[in-house]
């Protein structure tokens, strides 16, 4: 239908002369927030993440204990919910039921039982264990608590640590080696996919060759292969940098290909020719028209790039290759439920998964959300 | 085989009419609301003239054409009080406002009855096919093995294996040399070769030859035309308008040819309508329009145009743009614009004033 | 054409003596040699003192006292002229003996899995296109975004918790019991398909949702184009219309990822084995990393590799084969 409807655009369409005028005076960045906008799964997406990263970033607060402390007296334990009333009645302040424990007279092993009538209330803003926020700020102050015994959200795993604290730490471990991760891919990609574009030759022809191999060989396998040269006796922080180094190393080639492919593809294009025409010196031109033109694309390439770094994470830690006990991620977290008669007796080691499937797929709507608003041509479909 | 066989000579002055359109309407469920881009539009066709319909992109002209063929996306509804009669034969005529785009009576006038050919020749084509294998699928859609008159005195064993055989399907191997023989028809050397070639293989030209020979494999009672030479070269454009006119001499078939260049119009139209805004303000033989037109809208497009006899005269460009459908003004559609608007324009569409010859238009001006 | 493969074929080869190259850089990188791991493993807890000159000797065996690029070239050496990957540490044995039937197992999983995602993504995604916004379409949208949010490891963990709680069996392994250590025959065939199923249905998971993807996508751009309408202009009934245009069109970008979906499968084949518990090359491959066995994972690594660099060679051919304007001359 070529001459049916006038092309709406996408965004807005100017109903009236004000609206129109602001619409076609907007700067691209203005456009493309106003798509966003507009993207409700995106917005969602993005506060999702926004979220999460604040979780693992003020995990120390969040949290009510560390990733090591242990209750030996609520060991694989399930999750306590916090309510509001039980038979006793309603309650304004939440809290949870107390547990005591007993021995098992044949095996001797401690057995915790959840007592209904012990009643643990909820505190806020409450003194418990000492930690450093940010390696910093020296604080006691937990965001809840119980003043005795222990509360635990998420259950504990076999050792008695809280698993809802330690998904906290978690999170912030396997989003900031994404971001990490990322970050080196990109600046090797724009340092060499730059070049490439730039001086073409043989550099162009041996990253040609590079981005080749690497799109070849089974991404995870050669994640693995490299994690496997980690020396033993690497430190955590260690073994953590140098999983950010691989998956740059890895990651640079796609993301170069499409930083020389959106170069080339720019620079033939018309408005190019027309600002060498007006005689815009190469780096004008490379800064005011080419820079701005692809920018969008690039960072829609960087949230896309995310979720396969946390899957590769994951899947690397996951099966021992990658980061090692006392460190926490979601794919350490999760080597408790690669048994299957743990996870039989307690389901809630899955919990962590559900983070790493809720990050992936919030990464992904907000790919899809920028995807489009960064097309400053879209049209409505 | 003879592939073609014409149809009889037109009468002069009272050719019969292939389509006969009625108050069409095509309204648009969209989601800034129902928009209507063409508002009771009536036009008929005649058996071996042209009728052209001009207007700019907005206008409606490519909507009401695809109405007739059911062409329109799922959210386009045909008004029911709408009708467009196509005449089968000499008394028989068949409304296809009420039809059913998927029925089986609407593809057989697809491609049979009425054929369409469109701006980008390029894309009218599926790149993995052969030309050959597209002019083959319509030909062996729409006719018959046996279509010659001789073939009517078969025997009763060509008629029963006619009948198992899916009712007297073409063989690929005759729709083949029909195809050929198409090609060849309109005009492209090596037809043999051609037959056998990918869309990408073929010029510009060449391609919407190839695109012309595919309409009219089928012998349709009507051509439709959409834009068909405005994404060629000048010269090229020539050779296409000159060979429809040649095909239509030989073929008698009644073409429909939507353009937005008058200059086109006022070399192969008989009649002519211009449409603005879903309505048509003016029509009327060609000749006549283009030597006096009326409504304003017309004034404007032939000032707009360049002209080899004069030309020292500046052109005028129509001032503003086309409105969009969601912002159709209540009374005429070209009050927006209009050098001549009076007050009542904005407020009542004018009805059509006949100006003699067949001429009428749709403006206070002369009503 | 032939013009064309074999031109191909060249590329393959250059592709795959470059990857070569790197992977006998992975195999070299671990710390120490396979020298210091021999020998720790042979001696240590048997009370023998190994010096530095045992080690020495032991490298001096098996040449690795020579620089890396002979090294290099009597590794790429052997694997070409007696198809000999080395030798396996942990296993004593050579590699070939290690890898033998999981290879095998693997090929079966991969084509099976290929299969399965062809086959649900291809009919599903164009008809979704077709009808839009129907519940097939909203349906493929929620499994696509599921697809790629839920890894395959993850699924096949969930899955064997169900089985587990629910069927109280396991789905895990590629052989009943009684067929584990038999010998090949048709009914260890049969058994070996049906557990076949469940970790080809967890591996096309994801590469299924991506295919469901791009399909659906095709397709709807092909939907929009002239040459359809066109098509239906000239009156084909609309399901051979379907198929002949849009769909036709629409397999082109899947015949071009082949080669892609064999190394995502791949990716994902290492750790769905682990969960799963498959005898196959995957599993292997992370055993022999976690053992430093590289002679082991090289060879694995070079396999699966030689897999997915063939599987491009056969989607470019098939591409050529399928869409005419792809020139068989140069580039």
């Amino acid at each position: 239908m070529t001459d049916a409807a006038t092309p709406t655009v996408n965004g807005a369409l100017p109903h009236n002369d004000a609206k129109a005028l602001k619409y076609y005076t907007a700067s691209q960045w203005q456009l493309v927030w106003w798509r966003f906008k507009r993207h409700h799964t995106a917005m969602a997406g993005a506060l999702f993440l926004l979220a999460m990263a604040l979780a693992g970033l003020f995990a120390d607060f969040i949290a009510p204990y560390s990733t090591t402390t242990r209750d030996r007296d609520y060991i694989m334990g399930p999750p306590q919910m916090p309510m509001a009333w039980d038979s006793h009645g309603f309650s304004l302040r939440p809290f949870i039921h107390g547990v005591t424990t007993k021995r098992d007279p044949v095996t001797l092993r401690k057995i915790a039982t959840i007592d209904p009538d012990k009643r643990e209330y909820l505190e806020f803003f409450m003194r418990g264990e000492a930690y450093t926020l940010f390696g910093l700020i020296p604080s006691n102050i937990h965001l809840f608590g119980v003043p005795s015994g222990h509360i635990h959200l998420f259950g504990t795993d076999e050792l008695g640590r809280d698993v809802f604290s330690r998904t906290l730490f978690a999170t912030g471990t396997s989003l900031s080696i994404g971001v990490l991760g990322v970050m080196t891919a990109f600046v090797l990609a724009l340092i060499i996919g730059g070049t490439a574009g730039y001086f073409a030759g043989w550099i162009d022809y041996g990253v040609q060759r590079v981005t080749e191999i690497v799109r070849v060989v089974p991404v995870i396998p050669l994640y693995m292969g490299l994690a496997a040269a980690f020396p033993r006796e690497w430190s955590n922080i260690q073994v953590y940098f140098a999983m950010t180094m691989i998956f740059g190393l890895v990651g640079w080639p796609t993301l170069a290909r499409r930083v020389r492919s959106h170069l080339l593809a720019q620079r033939g294009e018309d408005y190019v020719l027309a600002a060498e025409l007006s005689g815009a010196r190469p780096a004008r031109i490379i800064g005011k028209h080419l820079l701005p033109s692809f920018t969008s694309y690039i960072i829609v390439d960087l949230v896309i790039s995310f979720p396969y770094m946390i899957l590769s994470e994951t899947a690397l830690s996951f099966i021992g290759l990658g980061l090692r006990p006392p460190s926490v991620s979601w794919g350490i977290m999760l080597q408790d439920a690669q048994n299957i008669r743990a996870i039989e007796q307690a389901p809630w080691f899955f919990i962590p998964a559900g983070f790493v499937v809720l990050a992936v797929l919030a990464f992904t709507l907000l790919g899809d959300g920028l995807r489009d608003a960064a097309d400053p041509y879209s049209v409505n479909k | 085989m003879d592939g073609m066989t014409p149809l009889p000579p037109s009468t002069g002055q009272d050719a019969e009419l292939v389509i006969a359109v009625e108050n069409l309407r095509v309204s648009f469920r969209t989601d800034e609301g129902v928009i209507t881009p063409v508002d009771g539009v009536s036009f008929s066709a005649k058996r071996g003239k042209t009728l052209g319909i001009v207007g700019e992109s907005g206008s409606g002209k490519s909507v009401s054409t695809r109405a007739l063929m059911k062409l329109l996306p799922r959210n386009a509804l045909i008004d029911p009080t709408s009708r467009m009669l196509l005449h089968v034969g000499r008394e028989k005529q068949v409304d296809i406002a009420p039809l059913d785009p998927d029925s089986k009576a609407m593809r057989k006038i697809r491609g049979g009855s009425i054929a369409m050919i469109f701006q980008e020749p390029m894309a009218s084509f599926s790149p993995v096919y052969t030309i050959g294998n597209q002019i083959t699928e319509a030909v062996r859609l729409h006719r018959q093995a046996a279509n010659s008159p001789l073939a009517a005195t078969e025997t009763v064993g060509e008629q029963i294996e006619e009948n198992i055989l899916g009712h007297g399907k073409m063989t690929k191997k005759q729709a083949h040399e029909i195809a050929v023989e198409m090609l060849h028809r309109v005009g492209m050397s090596n037809a043999g070769l051609r037959v056998n070639q990918f869309p990408h293989e073929l010029s510009g030209g060449m391609r919407q030859r190839a695109m012309i020979a595919v309409a009219l494999s089928t012998q349709p009672a009507l051509l439709i035309a959409d834009e068909p030479t405005t994404a060629l070269d000048v010269t090229i454009q020539a050779q296409i308008l000159e060979l429809m006119k040649e095909l239509q001499d030989d073929l008698g078939m009644s073409i429909i040819f939507i353009t937005h260049d008058m200059g086109v119009i006022a070399q192969v139209a008989d009649e002519v309508a211009v449409m603005y805004l879903g309505k048509i303000v003016e029509r009327g033989p060609t000749r006549r329009v283009i030597a006096n037109p009326h409504h304003p809208y017309t004034v404007g497009l032939l000032r707009a145009i360049p002209r080899m006899d004069n030309l020292t005269r500046r052109l005028t460009p129509i001032p503003g743009d086309i409105p969009s459908p969601l912002e159709r003004p209540k009374g005429c559609p070209f009050v927006t614009r209009c050098p001549k608007r009076m007050a009542q324009c904005a407020e009542v569409m004018p009805g059509d004033t006949d100006m003699g010859d067949g001429q009428s238009v749709a403006c206070f001006l002369h009503g | 054409m032939s013009r064309f493969i074999i031109q191909r074929l060249f590329g393959m080869l250059v592709t795959l003596f470059f990857v070569s190259i790197m992977v006998f850089t992975i195999m070299e990188l671990p710390p120490g040699d396979y020298a210091d791991r021999y020998a720790f493993r042979k001696y240590s807890g048997t009370g023998i003192n190994v010096t530095e000159s045992d080690i020495q000797n032991i490298r001096v065996e098996f040449g690795l006292d020579r620089p890396a690029p002979a090294r290099y070239l009597s590794w790429i050496g052997g694997i070409l002229t007696d198809f000999d990957f080395g030798q396996s540490f942990a296993f004593e044995t050579s590699v070939n003996r290690v890898v033998g039937e999981r290879l095998v197992l693997t090929l079966a999983l991969l084509y099976a899995t290929l299969i399965l995602t062809y086959a649900i993504s291809i009919p599903i995604a164009i008809y979704a296109a077709v009808r839009r916004h129907s519940a097939v379409d909203y349906g493929l949208t929620i499994m696509s975004y599921l697809g790629l949010a839920l890894p395959n490891f993850l699924l096949a963990l969930i899955l064997l918790y169900i089985s587990v709680t629910v069927f109280g069996s396991s789905v895990g392994g590629l052989f009943s019991p009684d067929y584990v250590d038999a010998p090949w025959s048709f009914a260890k065939v049969g058994d070996m398909l049906l557990h076949l199923i469940v970790p080809s249905l967890v591996l096309a998971w994801s590469a299924t949702a991506l295919q469901l993807q791009t399909v659906r996508a095709t397709m709807l751009d092909e939907l929009n184009k002239l040459s359809v309408t066109a098509a239906r202009a000239r009156g084909l009934p609309e399901w051979k219309l379907l198929l002949k245009y849009p769909a036709r069109l629409a397999i082109n970008p899947v015949v071009s990822t082949i080669g892609f979906d064999v190394n995502r499968i791949f990716s994902e084949l290492p750790i769905v084995a682990l969960v799963l518990s498959l005898p196959e090359l995957g599993e292997l491959l992370i055993q022999s990393y976690l053992d430093l066995d590289m002679y082991v994972a090289g060879a694995i690594l070079m396999m699966l590799t030689f897999f997915i660099v063939f599987m491009n060679f056969l989607s470019d051919v098939l591409l050529a084969v399928l869409d005419p304007r792809i020139k068989l001359e140069g580039g």
